[in-house]
């Protein structure tokens, strides 16, 4: 591999995984259109090349979501069973889908992350005490006074949704987190901070099940993952002090003009016009 | 449990990550692709063993409710595994 192909997967890493650790994505939204659009690779190659970025990325940013408490380790375990069903499913239906059936899929993940960005308010939790009990989990965010506590809801229907994401991530290599976090946090009533270092935690987990069957079938490109991967490294730990400094709150919007910018791409690329 | 499970994901990722940099330096030599494929497998097992990790802790702690959530979460894993190993 050339030295300059390198250094421009390893800055592509970088760069995706900045934007999507401050954004709460694992980062694959913005690899898949630069590997298919950008550098030329199928979209099957793509993705297997996004799961590892994406496994690089959200396992930083874990590591330090889950020492500091953030992570809800349990919850995290208890939605990943489904999630993992659907990402195995959609890793096997992967080799027998085309490509542009991969783009169409992928632009609509996009269109969906923008959408969820321009329109959905977060929701603030007010500070509580619930009793405890199997689903309610301590929560400290610094707004409140005492250690409150959050109960999660809609369980069963949030783990039935987490199989779909499961199935959308593994076939489009996005790491399910434009699905996951408004899940846990709309849905499931869990608390912003704590749906967004779960969903980091999640995301790993999700794109191995998918990143392991393309490296057993032989189907990854080794040096492409590894220059992605060291960027995303390094991105992780850059996006995650970025995000401590800034408030990405009004930043969302100007983010989702660039996702539907890159789904316009994706949708053009899938119909033969690029 | 935090801690640890922390501790794992980090050390298997650096592990993964300096694999990785040293197969892309090394990648004109002929050893250079093998070393990739460690680093590679080293970071994509990553979360995983992180999930060993935390799943020693909750049995450590006879948390048996989240043991049964992570043995039927592992179990599936291992079970996909080893269908794709069966395919390939």
């Amino acid at each position: 591999m050339e030295p300059v192909l390198i250094l421009i997967l390893v800055a592509v890493g970088m760069g995706a995984s900045i934007i999507g650790t401050i954004f709460g994505l694992g980062g694959g939204i913005i690899f898949i259109p630069v590997l298919t659009v950008g550098l030329g690779l199928a979209a099957s190659e793509a993705v297997a090349v996004s799961l590892v970025g994406i496994i690089a990325t959200s396992t930083g940013a874990a590591s330090h979501y889950v020492k500091t408490g953030l992570t809800n380790v349990r919850l995290g375990l208890l939605l990943e069973v489904t999630t993992s069903v659907g990402a195995m499913a959609g890793a096997m239906l992967a080799a027998y889908v085309s490509n542009w059936i991969l783009l169409l899929a992928f632009a609509c993940v996009l269109i969906y992350s923008a959408a969820n960005m321009i329109f959905r308010k977060e929701k603030v939790i007010e500070c509580s005490e619930d009793e405890e009990d199997g689903m309610a989990f301590p929560y400290e965010d610094g707004k409140c006074s005492t250690t409150g506590r959050y109960k999660v809801a809609n369980v069963k229907s949030g783990l039935a949704i987490c199989t779909g994401a499961g199935v959308l991530s593994s076939m489009t290599g996005v790491g399910g987190g434009a699905i996951k976090v408004p899940l846990m946090n709309v849905h499931m009533h869990v608390p912003m901070k704590i749906a967004s270092a779960t969903s980091s935690y999640m995301i790993g987990i999700t794109a191995f099940s998918g990143a392991i069957v393309f490296f057993i079938h032989g189907n990854l490109l080794l040096d492409y993952a590894a220059a992605i991967a060291v960027g995303a490294l390094v991105g992780s730990f850059i996006g995650t002090w970025v995000s401590k400094k800034i408030d990405a709150g009004p930043m969302r919007k100007y983010f989702s003009i660039l996702l539907i910018a890159i789904a316009a791409i994706i949708l053009l690329e899938a119909g033969g016009v690029l | 449990m935090n801690a640890a499970t922390s501790l794992a994901l980090r050390v298997c990722l650096f592990a993964g990550i300096i694999l990785l940099a040293a197969g892309l330096l090394l990648s004109e030599q002929e050893y250079g692709n093998d070393i990739l494929w460690i680093g590679i497998l080293i970071l994509i097992l990553s979360p995983f063993l992180g999930i060993l990790t935390t799943y020693s802790y909750l049995i450590a702690e006879k948390d048996w409710k989240w043991v049964k959530v992570a043995t039927v979460l592992i179990a599936l894993i291992i079970i996909f595994l080893a269908v794709s190993l069966l395919r390939s």
